[in-house]
């Protein structure tokens, strides 16, 4: 049960990364860059 | 008026402070607000005069705003479609380009470092004091040598005696808690329930006030003229301004709020999304074991090793069927609605709710009443109609009169495209349905107590059945029921423990509930040895087995089946045949931890174990070594950890689910239904206080109050070979045989 806690709490930080650089690209577009 | 006292003077000076202030903000902090909240008012009264004028081709006489961007607000966002567009294809560029994923992930590095740089002066010096609490309180920390000559201090009479708390933790408590936390609270306590108490006038103007202030009133003001704009001129493509306004507007707040309130209110946003996917997750379980019901009518026969959950789950599909029997007998009868409309239906629920259990105690009683009515109705003599009628009244309750003016005018036949349904046979089903779908007590008759939370919402017109299975714990208290004691002297048709039972009890529909049934009824081999209970009857002569063949006969109502039996035990073929035969087996071959179906919980969840390790360790380390009641360290660590642990606490019980895999096979023939289906037991619907896993406890503690010993105080072994006598003293068959065989002859 540990190392598939583990995997849940990376697949959840990769998610966050993803959402992060998404509105990061969206903010870069909106600033016309 | 009654006196005031000193503290509700304090809160009502107090609340007055707090409106004062947040006007305050309106006029000092908010003031761009106050531009906003005009110009929306003009857009509103403009989309108005628009909306009126639009069908009258006068809408060239007012100037609509609401489509035009205020000058004082900027903005990047895009205003029209073809921007849109634009800054779509500009973001998509963006997204699959490498450079900016780089330059992305720098800048989190970047921040991580300055984070970094923050802490590190603070860490390093935390670490030295945590070394010297850990050398102090772990390794150092012994129990003091007497000295030579030292006497023993005199044994206490009771075992606190001689303990205190530590030094440090007196001082915290009479000075910090005594002094500071506990005052404060109370008083915040105090002030949040006076302000709860006051009428609706005072908590609106706070509302009013800051919805003000957080440019919500803008934004409500401005979405209705956007709304009375586009509802005639069906323009869409104005919905960018409105975004565009709508963020600009937003502004407004979040720039009120520090990072961390934010930080605070996104995650409370985050929490209540993940909490109504898990709740729908946990409810689509529950629709799973209701297809899997579907799938297998009739009795069902649940077995499994120990501890594979046997009895959670007769109790969930038990309430299981407790909904369903309900859902199938309400969907009956709104079809009898749909067939004859008109009818006086609402009339027959009151007379049902008024004579259940006195005029209407069987089904039969309520097919009387239905041929009552049509004898009434159907009666041509004046003065005999005049009898039934005020009979009926007299008897139900009932007013023949509703049922006479409907057979004037409308059909007292309905076609359904396969045969002629007649009105009477409706009513008869339809009282006896409803009986059913409002049975105020539990559906189910049970040798296990099994408590239902269910309740109605009864306004006093039609009652609408709420099972909901994930009731708070107050209200699931408010509507506690058990179910109703299992007689099985009314399932024999044979020989009785009583003669009276059978006729003074009947029960025509519900669910039968016996866990350890094989216990109960036995096998051909272990019923031969039987001896005769009460010297009459036993599991042979009582006809059990013939009831549980017709009784799905007698509880078929309108072509369904309302009874089913659901029983558990260890072993199938304990079981005589002649039961088993007639259920569907469902052995449990695995059953699973259980598993969080709430999304996102999973840093929570680790956190809660790395956090909850190390307050153990520190805890139990020091109560070890400190003979004290309680120390300084552990009490602020549990102030700190404990919150934390109740919210993951309740999380992980409220969310769990116990998933079984079962094998279904059909118990006449052996056949293999399912070779692995998928049950589910959600926690917080049968783990909420439902059953008591060991309810036969009390014939065993009758037999051991009278023990002289229990396991602490029976003997022990000496070594690893036991003696002669230690052996004797087993009371067991192999040792006697052995003494028997290897006797020594010459004692002999």
């Amino acid at each position: 049960m540990k190392k598939n806690l583990i995997w849940r709490v990376l697949g959840m930080l990769a998610i966050i990364y993803l959402i992060g650089g998404v509105l990061y690209a969206g903010n870069l577009a909106l600033q016309g860059i | 008026m009654t006196k005031r006292t000193k503290r509700q003077k304090v809160h009502i000076i107090l609340t007055a402070a707090f409106l004062i202030a947040a006007l305050a903000f309106s006029i000092f902090r908010f003031e761009m607000v106050f531009g906003r909240i005009v110009q929306a008012v003009v857009d509103l009264g403009n989309s108005i005069a628009f909306y009126c004028l639009y069908p009258f081709y006068m809408e060239d006489l007012v100037t609509v705003t609401v489509t035009e961007f205020p000058p004082t607000m900027e903005t990047l966002l895009p205003l029209t479609f073809a921007e849109f567009k634009a800054f779509f294809a500009r973001f998509k560029d963006l997204l699959f380009d490498f450079g900016t994923w780089k330059a992305y992930t720098l800048m989190i590095l970047d921040k991580l470092g300055r984070f970094a740089e923050v802490v590190s002066p603070f860490l390093i010096p935390a670490l030295a004091v945590f070394l010297v609490l850990f050398i102090k309180y772990l390794l150092v920390n012994k129990p003091k040598k007497k000295k030579e000559g030292e006497e023993e201090p005199p044994a206490p009479k009771y075992p606190d005696e001689l303990l205190e708390d530590s030094a440090a933790l007196e001082w915290y408590k009479r000075n910090v808690e005594k002094r500071v936390e506990r005052p404060i609270a109370r008083e915040v306590r105090a002030y949040v329930e006076f302000f709860a108490a006051q009428r609706w006038y005072v908590k609106w103007a706070f509302i009013l006030v800051w919805a003000y202030n957080f440019n919500v009133l803008t934004i409500a003001i401005e979405g209705l003229a956007w709304i009375f704009y586009v509802a005639m001129s069906t323009e869409y493509g104005t919905f960018f301004l409105q975004v565009a306004k709508l963020v600009c507007d937003l502004a407004v707040p979040f720039s009120f709020f520090p990072w961390w309130a934010e930080a605070i209110i996104y995650f409370k946003i985050f929490d209540m999304l993940r909490r109504h996917i898990g709740k729908k997750r946990l409810l689509k379980r529950i629709e799973k074991d209701d297809e899997f019901l579907d799938k297998h009518p009739g009795a069902l026969l649940i077995f499994g090793k120990q501890r594979s959950k046997k009895t959670s789950l007769l109790v969930t599909l038990k309430m299981i069927f407790e909904r369903r029997f309900r859902k199938k007998a309400f969907e009956k009868f709104k079809l009898r609605d749909k067939q004859f409309p008109y009818f006086p239906w609402w009339h027959v629920e009151q007379i049902v709710k008024r004579c259940r259990d006195v005029q209407f105690k069987t089904l039969d009683d309520m097919a009387i009443f239905a041929l009552s009515v049509k004898a009434a109705v159907e009666e041509t003599n004046k003065r005999k109609f005049e009898f039934r009628r005020v009979l009926l009244r007299q008897y139900y309750g009932f007013n023949v009169d509703y049922v006479v003016a409907y057979a004037k005018q409308y059909n007292m036949t309905y076609d359904n495209g396969v045969y002629e349904i007649s009105v009477w046979e409706a009513l008869e089903r339809y009282t006896q349905l409803y009986c059913i779908y409002s049975h105020p007590t539990p559906l189910d008759i049970s040798t296990v107590s099994i408590r239902e939370d269910f309740t109605f919402k009864d306004h006093g017109y039609f009652p609408i059945f709420d099972g909901n299975p994930f009731r708070g714990t107050q209200d699931s208290r408010k509507y506690s029921q058990y179910g109703h004691r299992m007689k099985f002297d009314i399932f024999r048709p044979g020989e009785t423990f009583n003669e009276g039972t059978r006729f003074e009890e009947a029960v025509e529909y519900g669910i039968g509930v016996c866990p350890e049934f094989a216990k109960e009824r036995k096998n051909k081999n272990t019923r031969g040895t039987q001896q005769d209970i009460n010297g009459r009857v036993n599991q042979n002569n009582d006809l059990f087995d013939l009831d549980t063949k017709l009784r799905g006969q007698i509880a078929t109502i309108d072509f369904f089946d309302f009874w089913v039996w659901l029983f558990d035990d260890q072993r199938a073929d304990s079981l005589n045949a002649e039961n088993k035969d007639l259920t569907t087996g469902v052995l449990i071959k695995e059953r699973s931890d259980a598993q969080i179906v709430m999304p996102g919980y999973a840093i929570e969840q680790l956190l809660g174990i790395v956090f909850g390790k190390m307050r153990d360790v520190i805890k139990y380390g020091i109560r070890n070594r400190k003979r004290k009641k309680e120390t300084l360290l552990v009490h602020l660590l549990d102030k700190l950890y404990i919150p934390f642990f109740r919210h993951c606490d309740r999380i992980e019980n409220f969310y769990s689910v116990y998933t079984l895999k079962v094998k279904t096979t059909d118990e006449m023939d052996g056949e293999v239904l399912g070779e692995r289906e998928t049950l589910y037991i959600p926690n917080a619907f049968t783990y909420n206080n439902r059953f008591a896993t060991d309810s036969y406890r009390d014939f065993y503690r009758r037999k051991y109050r009278q023990a002289d010993r229990t396991l602490n105080k029976i003997k022990q072994f000496g070594g690893l070979y036991p003696t002669g006598g230690e052996y004797e003293e087993m009371q067991s068959f192999l040792v006697a045989d052995l003494n028997h065989w290897y006797q020594d002859k010459k004692a002999g």
